[in-house]
């Protein structure tokens, strides 16, 4: 992490982890159609390394296939809505013949509050989950991104990484509780009571609620779920299990991104009563991303006053 | 160096074989259209046969841009060897090697995905500069319908490949008239292809010495992408066939098939 502010955004830690790696792998190539993007990490990469794909996303998504196809260890990088709106085509060219691309959203969740909603993409976790055979990565805060990444490298075929451009806490984890690449998922406060199962920003919302709900006797369990898809089961499974109820908490839609993914999986296992903070089922109008996230019940209370309904039903 | 007569008669006996086992995979399958698949072997056998083997010193490698000549890809890969005769029967089956679009995974001799309504250019691009990154010598032939003229992403594609200097990438374009008549669409964008700085040229996709030409005379060490316009006449082949399998949920029973078959033999 040397070089980097601890809580910088994601996307500021994507881009310092990324170049150091490309300088070390001349095989790496960034592909991306924004300039915008581009602009943090144009100096730091080899020429070479950087492909600037012309036309639209969906252009962008065949030009990955075609460096991917060539032995490029490839990463494709684009505004969430860019990457949203090129769905078919990821599915087409790059998952059906597996491809190993590595799929990165700049700016996920509300972190582009100023913007219409046409811009802020809620669902993308929840879009990219339905494509078969794809990995969802969404790395907490800055501190994992180096892990994600390396976690991404390795996969043989298509991974989508969802970042953001809010600076976050760091988060303050147990020490080796569990590993963190092989599993997708680690508990980063172990607790009793409740499962508060989350991802992305909303990993240090839990851990604030989780001292919230410490003071009212409480003891929460959080847990870093960073791999979406494949959905790590075993690791909510055996925190549900002893906590008997779970709270989900995640920066995107209620339908179909973690909350659904949490659901899917005790439904079929272990059922427990689950509840979910997330955003409702709407657009999200333009305001600064803190204030689009106190709209959208994306605060520790909100994480508080969830797990207080949801504990006393618990079932062990 | 001049394809010689024998040559093409060889390629025509060829090409006449594998339209066969087009109208037999389709016939079999219950499954696909006849009318874009029995009127391009020619242009295939020719890739195959002369361009993709006789390339000497280059290794080749193609790219497929029009799903509907999937049929045609198949019969050519289980002539040149890549798959057993026998797997063309299971084409489009469950567990076949041979889905509906190629899997370049699955099906031997395949290079590349084939996209449905995308830019197999831009797959085929990223893949040349690759190749010229690496030093490596190797040629990049991509095939598209003229279709492509529509899509915004093709010209910014094609400018794309002028200012990397592209010279190992070409990419055909499959023309299909009735008449030998070029639309001004088309028209206009060879113009364009060429004012770009694309190598542009014409030719007869049915007619052997016509490709021959043109192939021998690109020179692989000039920087300037190639693009070559065939010309695909449709009015000597199966009228039945592909009158009956015109459209895209049609297929041919087995009566039809026959019937295919023996036009194909009274054409020989």
């Amino acid at each position: 992490m040397n070089g980097i502010s601890p809580e910088c955004s994601t996307w500021d830690a994507f881009c310092f982890n990324i170049a150091n790696l490309a300088a070390k792998d001349a095989d790496i190539v960034l592909v991306e159609n924004d300039d915008r993007l581009s602009a943090a990490f144009k100096t730091k990469i080899g020429h070479n390394q950087l492909f600037h794909s012309t036309g639209s996303s969906a252009n962008l998504i065949l030009n990955a296939a075609g460096l991917a196809l060539n032995g490029k260890k490839t990463w494709l990088i684009g505004s969430t809505e860019s990457i949203v709106s090129a769905h078919g085509r990821i599915r087409e060219a790059l998952a059906i013949p597996s491809l190993p691309v590595r799929i990165v959203a700049a700016n996920g969740g509300l972190s582009l509050g100023h913007e219409s909603a046409s811009e802020q993409i809620t669902e993308d976790i929840a879009v990219m989950r339905t494509i078969p055979e794809i990995t969802v990565l969404v790395p907490s805060n800055a501190a994992n991104v180096a892990s994600i990444i390396n976690y991404a490298s390795s996969l043989p075929s298509v991974a989508y990484i969802r970042l953001g451009l809010s600076k976050i806490a760091a988060v303050p984890c147990e020490p080796l509780i569990e590993d963190f690449p092989s599993c997708g998922a680690r508990i980063v406060k172990s607790g009793a009571d409740v499962t508060i199962c989350s991802c992305g920003i909303m990993v240090g919302e839990a851990l604030v609620a989780a001292t919230t709900l410490d003071k009212q006797g409480i003891d929460a369990e959080v847990i870093d779920c960073y791999c979406i898809k494949p959905f790590p089961e075993q690791v909510l499974l055996a925190s549900v299990r002893r906590t008997g109820c779970c709270v989900v908490a995640e920066e995107g839609t209620r339908i179909g991104g973690l909350y659904g993914a949490v659901s899917e999986s005790l439904a079929a296992t272990c059922q427990v009563p689950v509840r979910s903070v997330a955003i409702e089922d709407h657009f999200v109008n333009s305001g600064t991303p803190d204030e689009l996230r106190e709209y959208c019940g994306l605060l520790s209370n909100d994480i508080v006053n969830a797990a207080a309904q949801v504990w006393p039903l618990r079932r062990r | 160096m001049r394809i010689s007569d024998e040559r093409i008669r060889e390629l025509e006996v060829i090409s006449s074989e594998i339209k066969k086992d087009i109208v037999r995979m389709i016939g079999i399958a219950r499954s696909g259209s006849l009318e874009i698949p029995i009127t391009v072997p020619e242009v295939f056998v020719f890739l195959y046969w002369e361009v993709l083997e006789n390339t000497i010193g280059y290794k080749t490698k193609f790219f497929l841009g029009i799903p509907e000549c999937t049929p045609v890809l198949y019969a050519v890969l289980s002539k040149k060897g890549y798959f057993g005769r026998e797997e063309l029967w299971h084409f489009r089956r469950l567990g076949s090697i041979l889905p509906a679009l190629p899997d370049f995974r699955r099906t031997p001799g395949v290079d590349s995905p084939c996209v449905i309504g995308g830019i197999e250019l831009s797959i085929a691009a990223a893949n040349a500069l690759v190749d010229i990154e690496r030093n490596n010598c190797s040629i990049s032939i991509c095939l598209s319908s003229t279709k492509i003229f529509d899509d915004d992403d093709f010209l910014e594609e094609s400018l794309y490949a002028v200012r990397t200097g592209l010279g190992n990438l070409i990419q055909i374009f499959l023309l299909f008239t009735t008449d030998n008549v070029i639309p001004n669409t088309v028209e206009n964008c060879s113009n364009k292809l060429s004012k770009m700085g694309w190598n542009v040229c014409f030719a007869n996709g049915s007619n052997y010495r016509d490709m021959s030409q043109i192939f021998c005379g690109y020179d692989y060490s000039d920087t300037r992408p190639k693009a070559l316009f065939l010309i695909i006449g449709q009015d000597n082949d199966l009228i039945h066939a592909k009158t009956k399998t015109a459209g895209i949920l049609s297929s041919m029973n087995s009566e039809e098939m026959d019937i295919a078959l023996e036009e194909l033999e009274g054409q020989q």
